[in-house]
């Protein structure tokens, strides 16, 4: 018997269910959405239309008005053959170079000194950190004063020693006005190597010192083999937020010295200032803008790079 | 038709409400926005209220909210206002930013109102009303016409046996050093004879363009070329470089500290604005006793130029522009251009509204306005629109040359090729 053919209904296909891993994974999308659709409009937004800003010729940016005329490098090309864009770039790398450094080795010290027990060890913590939360005006403002030509406790402690002959005006010359400057920057900057370094050492088991210690290794040995390696990570990220911090840095340097004397201490943050609310060359600040956050870029990238390897 | 007991009355209140309401809108008030950096200066703000307060009283329903905005961030504050569509109605501004309101076509032509009014702004005004004009067209109408003076301490001058006050500079630098003392022995100097500020701010340009107008008639920072004039620069460089070099200026000063020596004794000559009234007015009575207001010491040349300005801003309702015009008017009149001598102690603006009796009674108002009637524009004919950045890089070339003794030619060949960047 042949048999007939029977007729095939198409069976619904079964639906596919997500497993619980493409679920989760579903719901952390879901929940960060928000926060990237805020960082997408507060950080993005305005990046690429600093971005585009710097193709263009304006003066005073009118939302309403948009950008007008075609995209253009000449913003670009009169920074690149200014002489003083490249004084800002030196002093600017000058400054962050010798800030960094500066509120590195004072934040590494103080965090070994306040990672050891000793009576008034609160205290002490509270006062090392005390510059960190104090404002960048007032700060300013009592370096101000501590550099005061003729009435500075600086020039005083100078003199009373002897190291200077007469006072020294720290604002009318170029290097004595941008080591006041970095000295303000470091006293302000230092509480947040302070504060990171200490948190890391005290993460670092006890066992290790322990076991360098019946090794015969001395104090210096084990800071340098076992604390400095276990801290690379936490240095790395350190180094790289004080560094981005230092390139925008900005109120200290311009109530200390505007910039001045000469440009000395006019750092790109500062320029870019200038030139966008000062002379309103939107867009070539834009462009200026544009180099400090390649370079910031770059700078994170080396450090992370130089400091990612993992100590345990 | 006959309307019950009790709703009677429900109507009536309804009847007057809606009177009330309606007599709202009949009577409506405007309310005029006036931000400036000046309502709460001692002296300036008195009269800014007594102007404001006879325009609301001539104008019934329209009031003038007259907010303090400091100073510093001023011109940031209003570019953003203007940029964002919300500029004020009656807009009062630093004479100094005057060109980037104008580029930017944010105010209103008054030529039209000056011409119709027949007003004194066309006749009888300072002669630094030019600054307002930008393409043609005038733009706003000066408040403060002024020229430089100097203030000088009598009382020094006497102790140290001078009869002051210079009236060149060869006697300028040759009073400062004797005016500059050490009283107390103690090898710290007590009293300077001369200070202008050392540090980066616009009062360096504003000391060296004095210096720099002595040298002629025709003498400025640059030609109408935009070529630096050397010779007239090097002059005034080097009779600042020349006070330094005898110690008879204190380093490291802005234009407050520059100030503030001056009205606590500490140093016995300053070059200053008319506003100088006010902080010799603030110093200690046994100082201020001393402090007197000569013409500046170089020749008869005095550096000055316009303050401040009001402007109407032209995206604003007509409405608003024609009362925002109408305060300018009142403004511009001789009975308040008057009390802008006797309420705030600046020189008016307009020509001839204070009489003799009164300049004779007020010896610091007749150098002000002498001053103010002779000054120079400060405005370099070239760079008129560039004016803030062409300032800056003056102040910083002459702090290499006068301060950090750099070689002239070589500072003089960097502000030129800047300057030439600009053009």
């Amino acid at each position: 018997m042949i048999p007939t053919p029977t007729t095939l209904t198409p069976t619904p296909a079964p639906r596919r269910r997500l497993t619980s891993a493409a679920r989760s994974r579903l719901f952390a999308v879901a929940l960060l959405l928000p926060a990237v659709a805020v960082v997408a409009l507060v950080i993005l937004y305005p990046l690429l239309m600093a971005a585009q800003m710097s193709f263009y010729d304006v003066k005073v940016f009118r939302i309403a008005r948009g950008f007008t005329g075609d995209p253009h490098l000449r913003n670009y090309v009169d920074m690149l053959s200014s002489p003083g864009f490249w004084q800002s770039l030196r002093v600017t790398l000058y400054y962050v170079f010798w800030g960094t450094l500066g509120s590195f080795a004072i934040g590494l010290f103080t965090a070994v000194l306040l990672n050891q027990p000793f009576r008034g060890r609160f205290l002490a913590r509270v006062l090392i950190v005390l510059p960190w939360p104090i404002p960048g005006v007032v700060a300013a403002s009592i370096f101000m004063w501590m550099f005061n030509a003729s009435f500075g406790v600086v020039n005083y402690l100078l003199l009373t020693l002897g190291i200077v002959a007469e006072p020294v005006s720290w604002f009318t010359q170029p290097l004595p006005a941008l080591m006041a400057v970095l000295a303000a920057t470091i006293w302000k900057g230092y509480p947040f190597f302070t504060i990171t370094l200490l948190a890391g050492m005290q993460s670092i088991p006890g066992e290790l010192y322990e076991a360098a210690r019946v090794d015969g290794a001395s104090a210096s040995q084990q800071f340098r083999f076992i604390t400095i390696p276990a801290l690379r990570n936490v240095i790395g990220i350190s180094l790289v937020i004080s560094t981005l911090w230092l390139f925008r840095f900005f109120e200290v340097i311009y109530i200390m010295t505007g910039g001045g004397p000469s440009g000395a201490t006019e750092t790109l943050s500062i320029q870019i200032y200038r030139e966008a609310f000062q002379y309103f060359e939107m867009s070539y600040a834009a462009a200026i803008g544009m180099v400090t956050l390649l370079l910031s870029v770059i700078t994170t990238y080396v450090y992370l790079r130089a400091t990612s390897r993992s100590f345990y | 038709m006959r309307i019950s007991r009790t709703i009677r009355p429900v109507l009536l209140a309804l009847a007057i409400a809606l009177a009330a309401l309606g007599g709202q809108g009949t009577a409506q008030s405007i309310t005029l926005d006036m931000p400036s950096w000046q309502a709460t200066e001692p002296g300036t703000s008195d009269w800014w209220k007594a102007l404001i307060a006879d325009f609301e009283a001539r104008n019934p329903g329209v009031a003038i909210e007259f907010t303090h905005e400091p100073f510093s961030g001023y011109n940031q504050k209003m570019v953003t206002r203007f940029a964002g569509g919300n500029p004020p109605d009656i807009f009062h501004m630093p004479a100094a930013n005057f060109m980037v309101y104008a580029q930017e076509g944010w105010l209103a032509p008054l030529d039209e109102r000056l011409a119709a009014a027949d007003a004194p702004v066309l006749t009888e005004w300072s002669p630094v009303q030019p600054t307002c004009s930008y393409e043609g067209q005038t733009l706003c109408v000066v408040i403060l016409g002024y020229g430089y003076v100097l203030g000088w301490n009598q009382a020094a001058f006497e102790e140290a046996g001078l009869s002051g006050p210079p009236t060149t500079s060869e006697e300028l630098i040759e009073m400062a050093q004797a005016l500059t003392v050490d009283k107390d022995g103690d090898g710290t100097i007590d009293q300077y004879g001369f200070v202008f500020p050392t540090v980066t701010h616009a009062g360096v340009e504003t000391t060296a363009g004095s210096f720099i107008f002595e040298y002629g008639a025709d003498a400025h920072w640059v030609d109408a070329e935009g070529n630096l004039q050397r010779d007239a620069i090097k002059y005034a460089w080097t009779q600042m470089r020349r006070m330094i070099d005898d110690g008879s200026v204190p380093l490291g000063l802005d234009n407050n500290g520059k100030r503030q020596f001056f009205i606590e004794g500490r140093a016995a000559m300053m070059l200053e604005g008319p506003w100088i009234q006010g902080f010799i007015n603030s110093a200690a009575p046994e100082i201020q006793a001393g402090l007197q207001v000569a013409q500046t010491p170089f020749g008869g040349a005095v550096y000055g130029g316009a303050s401040n300005v009001l402007a109407v801003p032209a995206d604003i309702a007509s409405e608003r522009q024609e009362l925002a015009w109408e305060f300018i008017q009142l403004f511009t009149t001789s009975e308040w251009q008057a009390a802008y001598a006797t309420i705030a102690g600046q020189p008016p603006a307009r020509k001839g509204v204070l009489d003799a009796a009164f300049l004779a009674a007020n010896p610091n108002m007749e150098q002000f306005v002498q001053a103010a009637a002779v000054a120079r524009d400060y405005l370099p004919p070239a760079y008129v629109t560039e004016y803030t950045r062409f300032r800056d890089l003056a102040v910083e070339a002459t702090l290499s040359a006068v301060v950090q003794d750099q070689d002239y030619d070589r500072v003089l060949d960097q502000l030129q090729a800047e300057l030439r960047r600009l053009r």
